[in-house]
């Protein structure tokens, strides 16, 4: 009879469905088949949906106004499952179960809500992978690359030629002057050494004269000459206190700021096409040059609709050479097309997909936590669980408020509470009647278990961040990857331990709560 | 099992057919004989389909015959001997005091047994209730022990799943009636063939088969009782107890769903001990063992084999005529008349009800109602 009753699930479901439900009432109920079937259905429709809505990886990607379309389709999707889920339950049935079907359960919450969450993840996905069929890396950096060069032949007499020079004084501390002869009042002159700043700056080309020093020149201090050094284009130390710093000027008229660090071919900088086509001249035929702009304009210009289209806007043209280039090589709208390009290309590279992950993880993980807790517990202790947490989290931030506390404090409390509420929780196994305080601290408890590492080690970084900078150490002497690395097996181990409690300690606390009578 | 194969051929002959359906299904379920429940599953189908196709036409030749077929096949077993009666509950001195109301309820005792269907009558507020939920775990006791021998050193869980309550008003179902039978039914680990064939036995037992697809939405408050039944009786629980299941049953339903609960106590496949409250004192007490009278939080009265022997006798009557006319066919005997503005009750203390009745008869009293109410409980009302 149920082979008939979803004419939209294919028949092997229906019985799998049929199976399930006399065989393993608990995997039936949380419906995890029915959703993983429904959420694929619907993932291939948005998927197809997605490559067939017409798309130029040009434009500025309308993938935010998608994703909240399919997330509000994703959460009417859980309130749907959510509904059907409530139906059956064999915990308050008070069927047979054993502790690792607690466990089960949980991860066939955490799998359906993954699925419906996922559904969210599908029209980036696919704008992405669209991206990625009509460009790669190397293609844009090699097209960058050369209409740069292009422009740098074809504008060569409007381009400037000279670099730009600053000559500074570091000194260390900036409170003082320089009034022409000497520094004076409660500056201290620094030394630095001049063969390890000329060997560590990225010296390429220096300009040849340099004959002036005078009163107006900059003091900077020794923090400034480091962050300057590492940017500059040329370095020159005329003694251990004087530094003349030069910059090429930028002939990079196109470009991404991200695609360097994906592309095998490297983006050319300003300093090499000066070296190329500005210090040493090709004389190429202009027609070609031209013919072989247009073609690469050709394959990236968009006109990019803004809000300034509307009401006819120019931009103001001044008379730099940069805006010049601009206006008649249109190399902002390339760029602005090329950068849509890298980033639906790279929407889950490396360190996105990372936090799209994190993401999709925690959303399952958090309802999955408040769907177990909902069905272990009563209506009324659910909702009062999560209205104490509320009132306790704005109470926290109060009192921290009011007290001037760091971080410590923030993470110190919730350790406290989560003590607290575990201490509530166990003492609760010698009840004899089911109270509200004894459900929602095991509620709280076991929403704060996962983290409970996370607050733990976050303390430990914080007072040892603390003892850092007491000690005067650079700044970038700490070890950041560390912590980094800490905070990360904080989390795998938050979620081991959260997986064993269930079973072994929810279970217990759960069952024994749940069935005591009522006052 | 002769006796019982007896009982059922006698429904046959007598047409009492849904009678010796219900009877033919109990007894085919004792026996734990697969093949033999199927058929009896099947012989009840067909009467069911034939009874609403044909509601008026007496049942074919070929229905009778099948029957006598099982039956024949059902001579051949052994069947299985009742078993002893086991202590489910053993009550003592519970009461209960719910804070910030006057109403308490006062220590009672009792015992629950295998096969024992135990009633507790009284009037609206007085108590049955908070006992029935104090005993099933529900609330807890401000007083006294409750012990479940049955059950070695059991947690509330298990205590719960021993003990089913179906609470006077049932809790809406989702979803199809006939998934929420299969499911209770494995969530107590009936499974797979055997979640079919008792869920079908269920459906045929009770009669509920053409409403198995259907939602609670589509069924009457009385067929929600009787599938709420079923879906307990599925998850087999040691001990059911029922508060005023009969409150949105029908005449006949109430008659059938009783006898049935009782033959469900006392059968052979799964024993168990029964605890029901109801105001329909007359219907409770003809299939309770032992029947508690609860009056403002108290155990008025204890009926059954074991308890104290009622004194006197009642006669409840209605009749058209006036309290004088009564006295005066009466005035012979030393008998008090009360009227509560319906019935008449005719009490005595060494008079017998027979006599009393005789005495109206002669005296062309004419009574439309009668009733001995000397074992009833209904005398203290």
């Amino acid at each position: 009879m149920s082979f008939f009753k979803r004419p939209f699930v294919p028949a092997f479901l229906n019985r799998l469905d049929d199976y399930l439900l006399k065989h393993k009432p608990e995997i039936w109920s949380a419906r995890t088949h029915l959703v993983a079937y429904f959420c694929l259905a619907f993932m291939a429709v948005l998927a197809v949906l997605s490559f067939l809505v017409p798309d130029d990886p040009r434009s500025e990607s309308e993938i935010s106004i998608w994703v909240v379309f399919v997330s509000l389709i994703a959460v009417i999707a859980l309130v749907f499952w959510i509904i059907f889920l409530l139906r059956f339950n064999v915990f308050k049935r008070y069927g047979f179960t054993n502790p690792l079907n607690r466990l089960y359960t949980f991860l066939l919450y955490f799998l359906s809500i993954g699925f419906i969450v996922f559904i969210c993840y599908i029209p980036p996905i696919v704008v992405s992978f669209r991206a990625n069929l009509a460009f790669t890396d190397t293609e844009l950096a090699s097209d960058i690359n050369e209409m740069n060069s292009l422009i740098c032949e074809l504008a060569y007499d409007s381009l400037p030629h000279k670099w730009i020079s600053d000559t500074v004084i570091v000194v260390n501390s900036t409170q003082g002057r320089y009034d022409g002869t000497t520094v004076v009042g409660e500056v201290e002159e620094s030394s630095v050494p001049v063969d390890t700043a000329i060997a560590s700056g990225e010296v390429t080309h220096t300009i040849p004269t340099i004959s002036f020093y005078t009163p107006e020149h900059r003091l900077i201090d020794t923090a400034e000459y480091r962050i300057k050094k590492l940017s500059t284009d040329s370095l020159v130390a005329l003694n251990d206190s004087v530094f003349i710093f030069s910059e090429c000027p930028g002939y990079e008229f196109v470009t991404d700021p991200g695609l360097a660090e994906h592309s095998s071919i490297p983006l050319l900088q300003s300093r090499e096409l000066f070296e190329k086509y500005i210090r040493h001249p090709q004389h190429t035929d202009k027609d070609k040059l031209i013919t072989a702009y247009n073609r690469l304009k050709a394959k990236y210009y968009y006109l990019h609709r803004s809000i300034y289209n509307n009401y006819n806007y120019e931009y103001a043209i001044d008379e730099t050479y940069r805006n010049s280039i601009q206006f008649k090589y249109k190399t902002s709208e390339i760029s602005d097309s090329i950068n849509n390009i890298y980033d639906r290309m790279h929407l889950f590279s490396s360190n996105d997909l990372e936090w799209q992950i994190r993401v999709w993880f925690y959303i399952s993980l958090v309802l999955s936590i408040l769907m177990f807790n909902f069905r272990h517990s009563t209506v009324k202790t659910f909702f009062l669980s999560l209205l104490v947490a509320v009132l306790l989290t704005v109470f926290t931030s109060l009192v921290l408020a009011f007290t001037s506390g760091d971080e410590d404090s923030f993470f110190g409390s919730y350790i406290f509470y989560t003590c607290m509420f575990a201490i509530i929780a166990l003492v609760s196994m010698k009840n004899k009647t089911r109270n509200v305080i004894s459900g929602i601290s095991i509620n709280i408890f076991s929403w704060l278990l996962y983290f409970f590492p996370l607050l733990l080690t976050s303390m430990y970084y914080e007072h040892d961040r603390d003892r850092f900078n007491e000690s005067n150490l650079p700044y970038e002497s700490y070890n950041y990857e560390a912590m980094q690395t800490a905070l990360y097996y904080s989390e795998i181990v938050g979620l081991i331990l959260f997986l064993i409690a269930i079973p072994t300690l929810f279970h217990v606390l759960y069952r024994r709560w749940y069935s005591l009578p009522e006052e | 099992m002769q006796q019982r194969i007896e009982e059922i051929k006698s429904y046959i002959e007598h047409q009492d057919n849904s009678l010796a359906v219900r009877r033919m299904l109990d007894l085919c379920l004792d026996t734990g004989e697969e093949t033999l429940l199927v058929r009896a599953i099947d012989w009840s189908r067909e009467f069911h389909a034939f009874q609403k196709n044909f509601p008026n036409d007496p049942v074919p030749d070929d229905f009778r015959k099948k029957a006598y077929d099982l039956l024949g096949a059902l001579d051949t077993q052994n069947g299985n001997s009742r078993q002893t009666p086991q202590l489910l509950v053993d009550a003592r001195k519970v009461s209960k005091k719910y804070s910030g109301s006057n109403f308490s309820l006062h220590p009672i005792s009792l015992k629950v047994r295998t096969s024992d269907v135990l009633g507790i009558v009284g009037e609206n507020g007085n108590g049955k209730t908070t006992l029935l939920r104090c005993l099933a775990g529900q609330l807890a006791l401000d007083e006294g022990e409750l012990e479940f021998p049955q059950l070695n050193n059991p947690d509330p869980y298990d205590i719960k799943h021993h003990v089913a309550f179906i609470p006077q008003r049932i809790p809406r179902w989702h979803g199809l009636l006939r998934d929420n039978l299969h499911f209770s039914a494995s969530l107590s680990g009936i499974t797979g063939r055997q979640n079919e064939l008792m869920v079908d036995f269920m459906l045929e037992r009770l009669n509920l088969n053409d409403y198995a697809h259907l939602t609670w939405n589509r069924i009457s408050s009385g067929y929600r009782t009787r599938f709420e039944i079923a879906r307990v009786l599925l998850q087999k629980p040691s001990l059911l107890i029922l508060d005023e299941p009969l409150a949105n049953l029908d005449i006949n339903a109430q008659q059938t769903i009783l006898t049935d609960l009782r033959h469900m106590a006392k059968s052979v496949y799964h024993p168990m001990g029964i605890l029901l409250s109801s105001q329909q004192l007359h219907e409770v007490e003809k299939i309770a063992d032992t029947v508690l009278l609860i009056k403002q939080g108290q155990c008025l009265v204890r009926t059954g084999k074991d308890e104290e022997i009622a004194r006197g006798f009642v006669l409840e009557l209605e009749t058209p005529v006036s309290r004088e006319e009564i006295l005066q066919a009466l005035n012979e005997y030393p008998v008090q008349v009360h009227f509560n503005g319906g019935f008449y009750t005719l009490m005595s203390e060494n008079v017998p009800v027979e006599d009393l009745l005789k005495a109206l008869l002669v005296a062309n009293i004419q009574l439309s109602y009668f009733r001995d109410i000397t074992h009833s409980t209904k005398r203290y009302f």
